[in-house]
Formats: structure tokens, sequence, C-alpha cells
């Protein structure tokens, strides 16, 4: 190594001697300097660009099949409306007749019950909403239960005209309610369904097209043990174009819904029943997006602004702040016809209704992803002459290898199923009555499959599929709900421990 | 009539000395009657220059039989007559001419003298006495009367000794065969005295001759060595003295001396360490096993009753007091602190403005962490409080059983150590040496830049450039932010290690000093280890003759680490070695740009926010940082084309060292996070990366004098800039670390847990895939707790297993039965923490399924997430024994504190001290030196 003290000890040395040295000193410190340097700019390059491997370890984690236990579904219940039969008490529900109810479970048994009390008077009747349960399978311990159940109601009564399905979910404590309005014409009534033996206590975030919603009695909502609360969103706010309601329980569970009837001046507008849509996610799936006849549809909007609802349209709605790129797919089914994309930016805490122009007739799978969680829902609607009714299209949770679901006792049913993945999927369809047969749905499309009413089928050898069921009458009306996986809650969770 | 003179010269490779002893006693005006030369296994030309000098004998002695054997040997060949006097010499015992002249003059006066013994003269500076007459303390340690004087005829007066030297001893040959000669156990030191003493109490007197003077080139221990280390030399002695203490005590009082020996041995060397000689300590157990395996200790106590005529009070007035022996011990630390040498002269700390720098890095490190100055406690990034009484602090550490995760048996991380001594600084409340830690955080690392810089630099301003660089460091000001305590606390440290290492070639207790300081870095941040060595390995090389001292500057560290090591190598995961200790935080990868600028995390030091705030283009930020930083770093590399080259080159290594560990540790992913995985955040290495690039600066402002004024000042005003963003986000809250009440869990579990200290809380956080389950035991877990052992375990064990099955069924609807379970597992709170993004609908499943359990009875929302709590009956949860709860764990515990012991004792200031070194062993001849050495 070089050190000044070098030239201290030369100095007394001859001039020339001096200089040689010192020159010889300078060419190495200048060599070792530019070195140094090289060093330092080869490294930060070779940091910066170097594919340098990295080392990872494996976060230990065991895949735990929870203990089978007894399988609970809650079906909705009767179409309900506001003041009676009459016309009176325009405050207080009351129902519509009574749905027809259809469940199946893999383990045989099954116990429903009518809830005991409801703000629409229906406790302990047909039209209450019914709680549903499979015990576990004592013969099969080990084995996962497969329960399913679905309603469909043909409303024709007065304004309230249309088809409404959903099939009996699980009820929880955090839903997504995205759909409804309480513009002009728009009754949304939203139910909410306690099955447990305790209380619940629910919290409602209300969201509109202009932000936030802060309305009184959105908090502390008592829904007794095996009771039904009724609430009229317009309650909360009049006017909301576009809704969507974020449901909290603490206490016993809930299974929340929307029924949303239109009346068009005093023509009817149709009428639906639907449930909560997929958790805020950055990729939501909804199949079964079925366009009856565009033709009539669009003969119909020529009525006026009244009838700007009636295209297809997305909902879109981002929790938090900022903006979320979006990017949505509507994907037609059995590759037939043209589908729609577009790419827009979704500002955080305000709703956005976004018509879907231009979709021949046929049946879609509306895809849509996002920077950041977001919860989605399509409105369709379906026309005969002057005849109309809608349908709330809600995001599907993704099935894995074995489901089961149920045709509700519907005119018209059609399976969607849409399969994301890379590679054709061909899933059996058995259905508990008897009989089966295999559908092959090609890699990141959609296959649309007539099914019978009134049947249970199970879905196996597949990896993972979303589906649907939509119902058509052929007078304008329409219903759709969405297929989900069994036992939810209760299948195999990875943990680290 | 007449007496004769037998003169018994020794030799033994004396051949240096031979010339002028042998032609000092050819010169004495009365010459020895006779010369028995003994040539004791000499291997240089000893033997041909005593053949040379035509003595009356030239005998061979066995080497290392020692002076006395030697002597018998030669009169073992002659017979004795009346009054005959042997004259015992060694080869560099040159009398003066009239030495046996003035010997003999002294014992003809007085017929009662037995042995007479000359001044001893430095051999070469015949001035100075080298020794005159031995004694004994009360104690039974034997020194001289007189030494290392010079001499002015002041103890010309002096005659009656206890004993003398061998060296130009004059005695009695009747008497010396009377008592047997020399201890046979006794070869060199205490040989002579005890001989005189033997002589003494067998009814003779021995005498000191002022006006005889002999040479001598240092005692008796050094004849026939070039040089003797202090440990050997205290090895002889203390074996001398414990021969002859277990010779001359009482009958009764020897198995009770000989019982002590090994105890004696023990507390003995503590005080060696305590006195900054380790080395000693061998030495000490060597002489008491010498001791206690000493046969020949019943042959010399027969010896001694055969020939003892007088009580030991005889002798009492010839030792010397208590109070003389101290005051000469006080006279010698007052000699060596005298000569110690000077401290080289460096700038000045109030004058060369390091003040004025600590000042303002303790007014900056107010404003930014001040609104911590009223907290209990730190909690956010990679701090939570720490444990809240000094008690459950310390039984943390060591090898047992630890509430983490599941919980396992296992050795503690040496941060716990660290942890441990900082909360007991604090021991009213643990957790406020934290919040101390960052209110005197800029303050110290400023103060310990500048001195360290102040030990290599001339110049006054060059130390507050240090400061300066230091105290903004990025990944300083970074880790604060974060709450990475243990970066923190190495940021401190590393100047004041690197001080003490460079110290640590000349001083025992400074290599103390480094070895606790790089204990302390590796506990705090273990990434930087392999890089450390490194360094010290270069600077064992450069300075291999104080291997010694360095070489054990990593032992404390390795004693500290080896349970964990053994425990990480028997779950074949070194890796895991690396991991940051302390609660594992996910940190961003930064790219190899960023990290050469300094920035421990993606977004530049803040300044990527900051400009993003405030509208600039994407591409702005970089440039900031790059324009800010550019003086810095120019001057950092400038160091290489400078003089002064002998320090920029290892500074840039040690920068460069720091870059790579920083590089390679964001890509060890070892530490786990339930489902993801984490590197080693490289705000370390970058801590290293920027102690180089600082020393290069300051070689770089030393070389350029007076020019470096703008770029200096340049340097650090980029440096003031890039700190910023992060300055500001601090002062202001924004950063991670926010000031807490000391709680780690819900007001709820804490009330409960005060009363039952064993109560779980089961915590379930939402993955993208699964979940994440852990237990926290009482209060939570707390910084001291966190292990990295439980971190980077890839492996499930039964406790894992068993914690998975429950938390994979609370976590679902199940009919698994989740009650009994959790009384078996003294579970009374389930929490669910907030989950990310990617993980919101896991995080509904688990609420859905915890409500919907009807042995949980739900309590709400809480700060640090839904809470539930069960009614847990009373029980114990499984668990295993304490860290003193099993012998390899007190085991462990014991050798891990007598290690620390050590060094620190080794690491208090005492004294200094000298080797002895035979002169002209590597100087001049004749010169009895101490090394300023101060071993």
């Amino acid at each position: 190594m070089i050190d000044d003290d070098d030239i201290d000890v030369a100095a007394p040395a001859p001039k020339q001697r001096i200089s040689a040295r010192a020159a010889a000193l300078i060419g190495a410190r200048t060599a070792a300097g530019l070195i140094g340097v090289g060093i330092a700019v080869v490294l930060v390059l070779a940091a910066t660009f170097l594919p340098l491997p990295t080392v990872k370890a494996v976060p230990p984690g065991e895949r735990i099949t929870p203990v089978p236990t007894a399988q609970q579904l809650v079906c909705p219940g009767a179409a309900l409306r506001l003041a009676n039969d009459f016309g009176q008490r325009a405050t207080e529900p009351s129902p519509i007749g009574a749905p027809a109810t259809q469940f199946a479970s893999s383990s045989g048994p099954i116990d429903s019950r009518a809830f005991t009390q409801s703000d629409a008077s229906t406790g302990h009747t047909a039209a209450a909403p019914s709680t549903i349960s499979a015990p576990p399978n004592q013969a099969e311990a080990g084995k996962q239960i497969l329960l399913s159940g679905a309603q469909a109601q043909s409303v024709s009564e007065a304004e309230f005209v249309g088809l409404a399905a959903a099939d009996c979910a699980v009820a929880n404590g955090d839903a997504w309610l995205v759909g409804g309005s309480t513009s002009v014409g728009r009754t949304t009534l939203l139910t909410l369904d306690n099955p447990s033996e305790v209380a619940s206590t629910v919290t409602l975030e209300l969201f509109g097209e202009s932000g936030p919603i802060v309305a009184p009695g959105t908090s502390g909502i008592i829904v007794p043990p095996n009771g039904q609360r009724v609430l009229s969103l317009a309650g909360f706010k009049r006017d909301v174009a576009s809704p969507v309601v974020h449901v909290m329980s603490t206490g016993g569970q809930i299974l929340a819904n929307l029924q949303q009837s239109t009346v068009r001046g005093l023509a009817p507008g149709g009428f639906d029943i639907f449930g909560p849509t997929t958790s805020p996610s950055t990729e939501n799936v909804i199949p079964g997006l079925l366009v009856t006849d565009v033709v009539e549809v669009q003969n119909l909007q020529v009525g006026g602004e009244s009838f700007n609802d009636l295209p297809p349209s997305l909902r879109l709605f981002a929790p938090g702040e900022g903006t979320v790129a979006t990017t949505v797919n509507v994907v037609p089914e059995n590759g037939q016809g043209t589908g729609a994309s577009l790419s827009l930016d979704v500002e955080a805490g305000r709703v956005v209704d976004l018509p879907i122009a231009d979709l021949d007739t046929g049946s879609y799978t509306v895809k849509v992803s996002s920077k950041q969680p977001l919860v989605a829902a399509v409105r369709v609607s379906s026309a005969k002459g002057a005849a109309n009714d809608f349908a709330w299209l809600a995001a599907t949770p993704d099935l894995s290898a074995r489901a089961q679901f149920t045709v509700a006792p519907g005119p018209g049913p059609i399976l969607h199923l849409s399969n994301p993945g890379k590679s054709d999927e061909t899933v059996r369809l058995t259905a508990r009555s008897g009989g089966r047969m295999d559908v092959t749905v090609p890699a990141g499309a959609s296959v649309a499959v007539a099914v019978t009413p009134s049947t249970t089928y199970e879905l196996t050898g597949f990896e993972e599929l979303f589906g649907a069921v939509t119902f058509t009458d052929g007078n304008g009306g329409i219903a759709r709900y969405g297929l989900h996986p069994p036992g939810a809650g209760s299948t195999p969770i990875r943990v680290y421990s | 009539m007449q007496p004769r003179v037998i003169a018994v010269l020794v030799a033994q490779n004396g051949a240096q000395y031979l010339p002028r002893t042998l032609a000092a006693l050819a010169t004495q005006t009365r010459r020895p009657d006779a010369l028995i030369a003994v040539d004791a296994g000499s291997t240089d030309g000893t033997r041909e220059l005593l053949a040379a000098a035509n003595p009356a004998e030239l005998v061979s002695a066995p080497r290392h039989k020692g002076f006395g054997a030697a002597i018998a040997r030669a009169l073992s060949l002659g017979e004795p007559h009346d009054n005959e006097w042997l004259w015992l010499l060694g080869h560099d015992n040159a009398p003066e001419p009239n030495t046996l002249a003035a010997l003999l003059g002294a014992v003809e006066v007085a017929p009662s003298v037995a042995i007479a013994g000359p001044k001893q003269m430095r051999w070469d500076e015949p001035d100075v006495i080298a020794g005159f007459g031995e004694t004994l303390t009360r104690f039974g340690r034997s020194l001289s009367v007189i030494h290392d004087e010079l001499d002015q005829a002041q103890h010309d007066t002096a005659s009656d000794f206890l004993g003398v030297a061998e060296g130009g001893m004059l005695v009695r040959r009747s008497v010396f065969a009377a008592l047997g000669g020399f201890d046979r156990s006794l070869t060199s030191a205490d040989a002579a005295l005890d001989f005189s003493i033997r002589a003494r109490l067998a009814g003779h007197r021995v005498i000191g001759v002022p006006s005889a003077r002999v040479a001598s080139v240092g005692p008796a221990e050094l004849f026939g060595r070039r040089s003797l280390s202090p440990a050997a030399q205290n090895q002889v002695r203390r074996f001398a003295q414990l021969h002859r203490r277990l010779v001359y005590a009482a009958g009764a009082a020897v198995p009770l001396h000989w019982l002590g020996l090994l105890p004696i041995a023990l507390g003995r060397s503590f005080m060696h360490v305590l006195t900054k000689q380790p080395t000693l300590i061998a030495g000490e157990f060597g002489a008491a096993l010498g001791a206690v395996f000493d046969g020949r200790v019943w042959e010399a106590r027969a010896n001694l009753a055969r020939t003892r005529k007088l009580g030991w009070a005889a002798i009492g007035e010839l030792r010397m007091p208590g109070a003389e022996v101290r005051e000469r011990q006080a006279q010698e630390r007052a000699a060596v602190l005298h000569t110690a040498p000077t401290s080289r002269v460096g700038p000045g700390f109030f004058v060369g403005g390091g003040a004025w720098v600590v000042l303002v890095a303790a007014i900056v490190g107010f404003v930014a962490f001040g609104h911590f100055s009223d907290a209990q406690a730190l909690t956010g990034g990679g701090l939570v409080p720490l444990s809240s009484t000094v008690g459950e602090l310390w039984s943390h550490v060591g090898y047992g059983w630890h509430d983490v995760g599941a919980g396992f048996t296992g050795a503690a991380d040496p941060f716990s150590y660290v942890l441990a001594v900082l909360g007991s600084l604090t021991f009213w409340s643990p957790s406020t040496s934290v919040v101390i830690v960052y209110l005197a955080a800029l303050p110290l690392a400023a103060l310990g830049a500048w001195y360290c810089a102040a030990r290599f630099s001339a110049r006054a301003w060059a130390p507050a450039v240090a400061a300066v660089a230091w105290t903004a460091a990025p990944p300083f000001i970074s880790a604060l932010n974060e709450g990475r305590l243990g970066v923190v606390l190495t940021h401190i440290l590393l100047p004041v290690l690197v001080l003490a290492a460079v110290n640590a070639a000349r001083s025992w207790s400074m290599a103390a000093v480094a070895a606790l300081l790089f204990a302390v870095v590796a506990a705090c941040t273990p990434v930087l280890v392999p890089a450390l060595l490194l360094v010290l390995v270069v600077w064992i090389l450069a300075r291999p003759t104080s291997a010694h001292r360095l070489a054990g500057i990593p032992i404390p560290a390795a004693v500290l680490f080896a349970p964990l090591i053994v425990q990480q190598l028997g779950r074949v995961n070194p890796l895991g070695l690396i991991a940051e200790p302390g609660v594992p935080v996910l940190s961003q990868e930064s790219t190899g740009w960023q990290l050469a600028l300094g920035s421990s995390d993606l977004g530049l030091n803040g300044w990527s926010a900051a400009l993003d705030a405030a509208g600039a283009p994407a591409g702005v930020a970089p440039v900031v940082a790059i324009v800010a930083l550019a003086p810095f770093l120019v001057l950092a590399l400038l160091a290489l084309f400078v003089p002064g080259t002998a320090r920029s080159v290892p500074a840039l290594l040690i920068a460069l060292l720091g870059f790579v560990t920083a590089v390679i540790g964001t890509h060890l992913q070892v530490t786990i996070l339930g489902a993801e995985t984490t590197g080693v955040w490289p705000g370390a290495g970058l801590s290293l990366y920027w102690l180089g690039l600082t020393g290069a600066a300051i070689v770089a402002v030393e070389a350029l004098g007076r020019a470096s004024a703008l770029p200096a000042f340049l340097a650090a005003i980029g440096l003031v800039v890039i700190g910023i963003p992060a300055f500001t986000s601090a002062a202001s809250g924004t950063s991670a670390v926010e000031a807490s009440n000391g709680r780690l869990l819900p007001a709820f579990v804490s009330a409960e847990a005060a009363s039952r200290g064993n109560l779980g809380t089961l915590q379930l956080t939402a993955q993208s895939d699964g979940v994440a389950a852990a237990v926290h035991r009482g209060q939570g877990t707390t910084l001291d707790e966190q292990s990295t052992l439980a971190a980077t375990d890839t492996r499930l064990d039964r406790a894992d297993r068993r914690l998975g099955v429950l938390a994979g069924n609370i976590s679902s609807r199940s009919g698994f039965d989740v009650a009994s379970e959790l009384d078996a597992l003294q579970i009374g709170f389930v929490l669910v923490p907030d989950a990310s993004d990617g993980a919101v609908g896991m995080r509904h499943r688990l609420v859905d399924a915890l409500d919907g359990n009807r042995s949980l009875i739900p309590i709400g929302n809480t700060a640090d997430g839904y809470l539930w709590h069960y009614d847990v009956g009373a029980g114990t949860p499984p668990r295993g024994p304490s860290a003193i709860g099993t012998p390899l764990g007190i085991g462990i515990l014991a050798v891990q504190a007598l290690v620390v012991l050590m060094t620190v004792l080794l690491a208090i200031p005492t004294t200094r001290r000298a080797r002895l070194r035979a002169p002209g062993a590597t100087r001049r001849l004749g010169q009895t030196e101490a090394e300023p050495d101060d071993d």
C-alpha cells in the first residue's frame, strides 16, 4: 500500500529521485483510484441488473380439513312489498305469495324450518325465510356434506310483475350487496335474515354515486334470533340511482338480500331478489349475463328516460381512496358473437354504473380486473312486448373440485359455466335424482347448458370454474343466481403455525 | 587460616555474556582458588568458552534442572575442606575487580555469617542496582529489597537480609552441604531466597555486601532464557511461592493449604482478568496444579526440619512490613503511569467542533423524536414493547421454553441479552429504555462518529464532517423510522467498535471492549458478522504481533451464538443465523442502485413519496437523491486518488463488504411471516457501507487540506438534504413507529391476563391462501421474547401441528371440539388482526367462523383487530422447562455469563505492565527493559 509517509522519507534525496518517485506514486494512486471506481461501478451495475438468485424459505404450513359439521343455508323467502294488499300501511312490508323452494344434500335428510318472526309478519309461514340444515353424516364422518337449495317465484300482482330466483346461501358476518335503486319508481328492500339462536347487531355502510351515504339508523340494527328484518333503502336516502350496501354483523350471522321492484308510471318494470356479491377483490367474475332479445329491449327504450335502466349495466364500487385502474371484459359464451372490452379508472368511494352497450342477443361472462379490490354486479333486462323484467347478477366465488347446486323450480333454467384456467375442463354433472352428463368448458371460455328445474346436481371432476343459473319464462321474465362452493367456511384451509 | 574460595560458574547458553564474565574473574584482586565451570546443557559456544578459561573442573549438568542442581553437580566432584567458601556465579554475573575481596572481607569479620551476597548491577548500566537483597512479605511472596535504583551509595549501610540472590553469592561450603543445597523443586525463582531462609533458621546470618558488585541481566527465572513472558514468569514465581508455602507451613496446616490451592488460583484468575493479564490465568493454574502434585514437598519439609534450629519468629523482623509493600506497589504504579506514552495529538472535542455537531444532532433528534419523550413504550414497524419487569426480561434469555408462535424449547437470540441489559438500565419500566435510545440516538451516533474519526485525522473539522455523515446516514434514519432497534444500536456502536478494535492491537482492555461491542453488534445485526469477521481477519494480518489480542474479539459473540448455531445447524438451516432478530417485518426489496444511494427501502429515503405528493414526475426523485449524495460519494472515491491509500483502501473495502452484505441479505429470504417470507433488511449492511464511505471521505478531506472545504461542505449539506423527508416523517409522527402505552394486546386481554399470566390469546392472521396462527401468553409476545429460531423455522413440530388443527378448525365451520382444546391450551381469547388487501376474503371467513362459534363470545372490534373471548377453565398450558429448569440450560447460562463477565472484567481499565526481556535478546546487550505494552 502506498502512503504519504514514503514521500517524507524520500525528502532528503536528490531532486531528480523525488520527482521520479513522486510520479510513480501519483501513477500508482491514479491506477488504484481508477480500479476502485471501476469496481464500484461494476458492483452497483451488477447489483442492479444481474438476476441474483434468491434463497426463499418455505413457510411451514399444513392444509387442515375441518371436522365436518352440520351444514346450514338460509333461503330468502317470499317477495315482499311495502304496504299491504290494500295499499295501506305504506311503511310496513308484507309478502306477495310464497316462493317454490327446492333443496337436497349428499347426506340425505334435511331439516327445513321457517323463521319464527319477520318484519313482514311471515313468521312460521311458507312465505318466511327458511333455514335448511343437513346434520353431519355419521356413516361417512370424514366426508364433506354437500347441501344446496334454491327458490323461484314468479310474481304478477298489480305493479309487481317479474321472475325472481335465488339460491339458499350461507349467513355470514360481512356481505356486500351491489344493486338496487331508490330513484323514482324503484323500490329496494334490504332483508336481513338471522338464522342463529342469538340476536345479531348489524351495521350498514351505504354508498351511492356521489359517495358514502350518511344516514341515521344504519348502525345498531338488531335482528332477533330466527328473525328477519326488512328495511327500505329509501328510508336511508331517496333518489340514489346506484346504491351499494355493506352489511356487517356481530353476534349471530346474517344473510342479507336485496329485493328491487321497478314501476314506470303505472307499468310494472320487473322484480328481483338477489344476494351478496363476493368480497372486494381484484378479480370479479360474473357468469350468466343473458341478453334475451336486444330488439325487444331497444323497442321499449323509446319510452323515455325512465327506461334508461333497461340496457345491461355494470355497477362497480371500490372501497377506500384514490382511483382504481380497472379493466372490464365481456366474453361471449359458447364462443359466439362479439363481446366488449374497456378500461377505466374507478374513483374509490363512489359507485359507478357503467352501461355495457352494443351487446348482441346471447349470453356472456363479465370479468373485472382491477389494481385494487372492488365489488361488482351487472343488471340486465329482458322484454317481451310491453312486459319486461330485470335481474341483478352478483359476482360469484370460484368453485373448486367439487360443488353442488340446485336448480330452482323456475322456467327455462340454463347453467352457465366459465373456465378461468388455461386448460379445458370437463365437468361431470350428476343429478341427485339420477342421470349425468359431461360438459367440456374450453380454457378461458364459457358454456351454457340447459338443465332440469327442481333438480340438484353435483359437479365433479374439475379444477376451477365459475357458475350461474338463469331462468327465462319466454314472456319477458328473467332471473339468475350464482353458484357457490359447498360448505363455505368449511373448506380445507392452510394454516401457518 | 586463609579461607579457600571455589568459584562455581554456571553457564547455560551464555556465550554472549561469558567473555566479559571470564575476563572479570581473571582480573579479581583476590582470585578464587579454584574455578569449577558448569555447562548446563548449552547449545551455543558456551562450552568452548568455558574450556578456554582453563577451569579446574568443567562439568556438564542437565539442562532445566536449575542453578542449584548445576552447583550440586559440580560440588559432588571435589572433597570439602575447612573454611572453604563457594562463590556462585551465573554466566552473566561479571564481578567488579574487588568483589570477591569485599565479600571475603565481610565474612571474615563476622563468623556467624554463612552467606554473603553482592549488589547485582544491571549488565549494561553498571550504576543501576538490578537487585540487592531478597525478602518475603507477610504472606510469603518474595520480592527484592532494593531493585532498579540508581546506585548513589544510598544503600551502602544495608547489610542483614532475609536472603540474597544466587548470582555472586558467597556461601560457606559446610553450611551449603549441611543445608542440602538448593531445594530441588525450586529451579530458579526463590531458590536462593529459600536457601538463605533455611540458613537463617539454622542459626546463620545472611548479609549483603554493598561494596561487592556483580552484573546481572535479570532475575533467576530469566537465567538461560532469551526472554520470558509475564505469564511464564508468573507461573514460575507462583509455583515457587506455593511450594515454599507447603514447605514452610506448620504440619497441621498443610492439608488446608493444599485444599486451598485451586480455589485460590480461581480467585487470582479473576484478579488477573481485572488487571488485564488474562494470559496469566493458564500459568496460575499451571502453578497451582504443579503444587497440588508437588511430590518433593515432604522431602523439602524433612530437610527443613532436620536443619532448623530457630523458630520462624527469628526471621519475622526481616520480612517486609505490609505498609512498605503497599507503598512500593503504589510507587510502581505511579512510575508506570509516568512513563505511559503521551496520547496522540488530535483535534479537541470542544475546540474541534465536535461539541457543536453533537449539540445540533441532539436538537435535531429532539425535534424528530421529542414527541416520544413522554411515551411509556414505542410500537410499530419492528418495535413492540419490552417485558414489563426486569425479571420477565431476564427470563427470556438462555436455552429454554419460549412462548413464541406455538411455543418451543430452544435458544433465545443473543439480541434478548442486549434487550435485557438495555431494559435493566431503566429497571422501573424496561420499555422506557427504547424511548431513551430514540431520544439519544442522534447525538450518540454523532459522538461516536466524531471520536472515531478524530482517531484517524488531525484536522479539526474532518471529524465534524464524519459526525454529520454518520448521524444523517439514510440507513440509520430509516432504521429509526421503521423501528429496527437492532440496526439503530449497531449504527450507534459501529464507530466505537472500530475505535476499540483499532486500539485493541495494543491493549487488552480495548480488546475486551471491542469483544463486547462486537458481541452486541453481532447480536443486533447477525447479518454483519461475516463482513466484520473478514475485516477482523484482515486487521489481524496487518498486525500479526497483536494477533493474540485481536483473535479474541469474536469470542463472547461466539459463545452467545453457540446454542443458536448448534440448533440452526441441527435444522440444516444455517442461513437462519443471519435472520434479523426482533419482530419479523416484511421489507420491500430495494434495487442495487437504490442501495448504493443508501436507500434501504424502495423510495429513495422518502424522496419518491415526498416528490410524488408534491406532484413532481417520477424521474425527479432519483435525480434529487443522486445530486444530493454526489459530493459525499465523490469525496469517498476521491480518497483513492490522494495520499492516504493505507486508510482509504481499507475504508472502501469495508464499504464494499457492507454493500455486498446489503445486496445479498435482500436475497436471503429466511424470515417467515405467515405465508410470506422476507429477506434480511439491507439497513444493517448499508450502515457498514456508510461507515466505509465516511472513513474514505475523511481520508480525502484530510489529504486535500484547505481545498476540501467546499466539497466537504457540499457533502455535509447533501447528506442533510437527503435526510429531510425521513426526518420530516419522524417529526410529524407519520413514520411506522409511534408512542404506545406498553400494551401488546387489547385492553380487555391485558386486564384478564394481569391476573392469569398464562392465559393465551390465539392470534389468527388471514393470509392470501390461509391463516397464520400464533399464541400469545399473558400480556403478549414482547420484543425480547421474539426468536429467530421461531421466525426461520420451516418445519412443523408437534405443538405447531396441534395449534394448526385448532386454528384450521376454529377458522372454519367445523364439528371440532374447539372448547376442550381451548381449555387444554389455556387459550382465553381469539384475535383476528386486520388483513392485507389480498387476504380480506380469508379474514371474512375467519370472522364468520368465529362469530358462528357458540363457544366464543364476541367482544368486538379493538385497535388490534376483532376479539372473541372464551371462558377458559383453570389449568396450565403445556410448556417446557425454563432456561434455568434444565442442567443444559443452566450450563449454557453459566458459560455465557462467565465469558461475558471475564470480558467485562478485562475491559475495565486498570494498570499497565511490562514484559520482561533479556537484554541483547533482541536489542543491545545488557538492558532490562519494558516494552510499552500494557498487558
